[in-house]
């Protein structure tokens, strides 16, 4: 059965003063119904772009979409004309943004954005819209909808805006859901709040979430499948369990380590915490190996010299690593000397 | 037991606001509203809370930043809060800070060796050649190469700017580092090094820190004793070992069991769901606080007592204080969920 969004080797150039860069290099990944995809990475891995190539809103005239194809529901969406993807867009597949503060308009009232929405596509009148909108601002425990449906961005809290963001989402109810650190500038209080309601949304619409973050508790607590990024490439893929349980690239055991874990309970000690060296090197730079080579603690010759093929099968488990063990199913991090 | 390098006593910061009118009655932001806490040499103590419980306005206080409304601050025995002109700008080389935001923090039109070597000059602290070889020692104490002082901020990466920030903080050998969110700017991988960084410092150097974080995370990795804040208030203080293997404030029950962790998947099944404790809504406005414990109003628990008396900071055991009613004195309390 094909995915309900099915990205296959999609590659994305934009044109800079260093020459033209390759900001997303052969990525595929795939999210059925009902499912949470998580894509984790630094910040300028990626995962952005790629939230922003499905939706066909790669920024022009910088960016081009050079390969690959984006098919939602059978449909190429990088073939499609403009006015289809209006059609699709905000209606099939929609979006939420990191800054609920600057996503909506300070100057028309939360009722009149989300209204806009359900007006566009599913042409609806005035006061069908806004019974709608109230029907949506009460599924994201918004309390006293009738009245605050009248109200400004300004005159709600950083959490209550984010739920505007999610009811105005929502409210053609999308077969995909994309979020794009949604909880990031937000309380932690908040963020639990904001997790518990797109869980909810999930198991009672069937929506399918592409969940965008660096924060791999997130990833823990959302997830059912994961995809690793870095610079522009896929490093690893898999089920939740298997990216946290036996992550295979070193990238990913990175990323695991390098924030401190809040224990609770008992017996709770202090490690060191592992350091990922450097930074992420600006694409031009990237040499023909693994772009993770110069910060990888495990480099050999030939991950400078070529780029290592996805490996690993049957589990769905799939990392891009010389130093994987080959030979068997799934991939399993070989520990280097 | 020696002197704590940090005594906070009743600090109070209030604000005035703006009047609507001229018949309105007058209202004030108690931002922090009666804080009590000390902090022992070559320690780390932590402040913790959600935006506006205040944990920002108290470190300015301390650092004398922000006018003190009430109370007292002393440092090394000293009346920090009481000093004045002359004597005040005289002592501020003692308390440094390291700011957030490591791209708004630092001057873009200086280079970055001038940047750590501005607090010296501006306290007037050794020689011209003293403080160039002091910028070349901080270069190297932060991981930066000596000849990158010649660079401007522009030319560095978040990470790097940080360590920037960090050096010019140690510039004047300060006695109190104080971190507000020194890593929640930076990204994920390069926290790692920021935090291993501060932790080598104060081995090495013996510094105390005062680190203002909402992430509970950094928090356990770095503090030595933590203040959980609400509202302006310390709901509990308490030693890290307490804190993370028994916390006794409901607010600090919802603050622990909304973080995400590793180890604990959300969906499945329902008793995983009972374990976590839900806050409802957003913290409550300053301005003029509800009555009683200010955690009454989001408090699952709260009980008539607790909307109409404020609960006290009263030690339970050793090394950990609540403010709570429903915390009986041997520690238990009803209704507490187990912590996964």
């Amino acid at each position: 059965m094909a995915a309900l969004l099915e990205i296959e080797n999609l590659k994305v150039e934009f044109d800079t003063w260093d020459g033209r860069v390759r900001v997303l290099d052969g990525v595929s990944l795939a999210v059925n119904a009902g499912e949470t995809l998580g894509i984790v990475g630094e910040s300028g891995c990626g995962k952005s772009m790629t939230a922003l190539a499905i939706m066909g809103l790669v920024p022009k005239p910088a960016g081009h979409v050079t390969g690959g194809s984006v098919r939602f529901d059978g449909e190429d969406l990088l073939k499609a004309a403009e006015s289809r993807l209006r059609e699709v867009r905000g209606h099939r597949i929609a979006m939420i943004f990191q800054e609920p503060m600057t996503s909506l308009n300070p100057v028309f009232t939360i009722g009149d954005q989300i209204a806009e929405t359900a007006r566009l596509h599913l042409g609806l009148t005035a006061a069908q819209a806004r019974s709608r909108t109230i029907e949506m601002l009460k599924a994201v425990h918004i309390p006293e909808a009738e009245r605050r449906i009248d109200e400004y961005p300004h005159q709600f809290s950083g959490g209550m805006r984010q739920r505007v963001m999610i009811a105005m989402a929502l409210v053609c109810e999308p077969q995909v859901l994309i979020a794009d650190e949604p909880t990031t500038a937000l309380d932690v209080t908040v963020q639990a709040q904001i997790f518990d309601l797109l869980q909810e949304l999930r198991d009672t619409r069937g929506t399918a979430i592409v969940l965008i973050t660096h924060d791999m508790g997130a990833i823990a607590e959302m997830a059912d499948r994961v995809v690793v990024m870095y610079a522009g490439r896929k490093a690893e893929e898999g089920p939740v369990e298997a990216i946290l349980g036996q992550p295979a690239h070193p990238y990913t055991r990175g990323l695991l380590a390098c924030r401190p874990q809040l224990q609770l309970g008992k017996g709770a000690v202090r490690k060191a915490l592992q350091e990922i060296p450097g930074v992420v090197p600006p694409l031009h730079l990237l040499g023909k190996g693994c772009a993770f080579a110069e910060r990888c603690p495990h480099v050999t010759a030939r991950c400078r010299d070529e780029r290592p093929p996805e490996t690993g099968a049957g589990t769905g488990h799939l990392a891009s690593c010389w130093l994987l063990d080959t030979t068997s199913d799934a991939p399993k991090g070989r520990q280097a000397a | 037991m020696s002197q704590p390098l940090l005594e906070v006593a009743d600090l109070r910061v209030h604000f005035p606001l703006k009047k609507r009118s001229v018949f309105s009655a007058p209202q004030t932001v108690r931002a922090v509203d009666g804080v009590s806490f000390s902090v022992r040499h070559g320690s780390t103590f932590g402040i913790v809370g959600e935006s506006g419980s205040g944990k920002t306005t108290t470190a300015l206080a301390v650092m004398r930043l922000l006018d003190i409304t009430a109370g007292k601050v002393r440092l090394a025995g000293e009346a920090f809060s009481e000093f004045q002109g002359e004597q005040l700008r005289s002592a501020r080389h003692r308390v440094q800070m390291i700011f957030q935001d490591p791209y708004s923090s630092l001057n873009p039109r200086m280079r970055a060796g001038a940047i750590v070597r501005e607090p010296m000059q501006r306290m007037n602290i050794g020689t011209e050649s003293e403080r160039a070889d002091r910028v070349r020692g901080l270069f190297g104490q932060v991981g930066l190469r000596p000849d990158q002082a010649q660079l401007f901020p522009h030319q560095f990466s978040g990470g790097q700017r940080q360590r920037i920030g960090i050096a010019r903080a140690l510039a004047t050998k300060p006695e109190l580092v104080v971190c507000d969110e020194p890593v929640s700017a930076l990204d994920v991988a390069i926290q790692a090094q920021i935090l291993n960084l501060l932790g080598a410092l104060q081995r090495e150097y013996g510094l105390t820190y005062l680190l203002i974080s909402h992430d509970l995370g950094v928090v356990q990795y770095l503090c030595d004793e933590i203040a959980v804040m609400y509202l302006g208030r310390i709901v509990e203080y308490s030693t890290r070992e307490a804190l993370f293997e028994d916390p006794l404030h409901p607010y600090t029950w919802a603050l622990l069991s909304a973080v995400p962790r590793m180890g604990r998947r959300r969906r499945g099944a329902p008793t995983e769901g009972a374990s976590r404790m839900r806050l409802e809504g957003d913290p409550p406005s300053p301005i003029n606080p509800p009555p009683g414990c200010r955690f009454s109003a989001r408090c699952p628990f709260a009980e008539s007592r607790c909307h109409a008396e404020e609960p006290a900071l009263r030690e339970i055991r050793t090394g950990q204080r609540v403010a709570c009613h429903l915390v009986r004195d041997d520690g238990t309390a009803p209704h507490r969920p187990p912590l996964l």
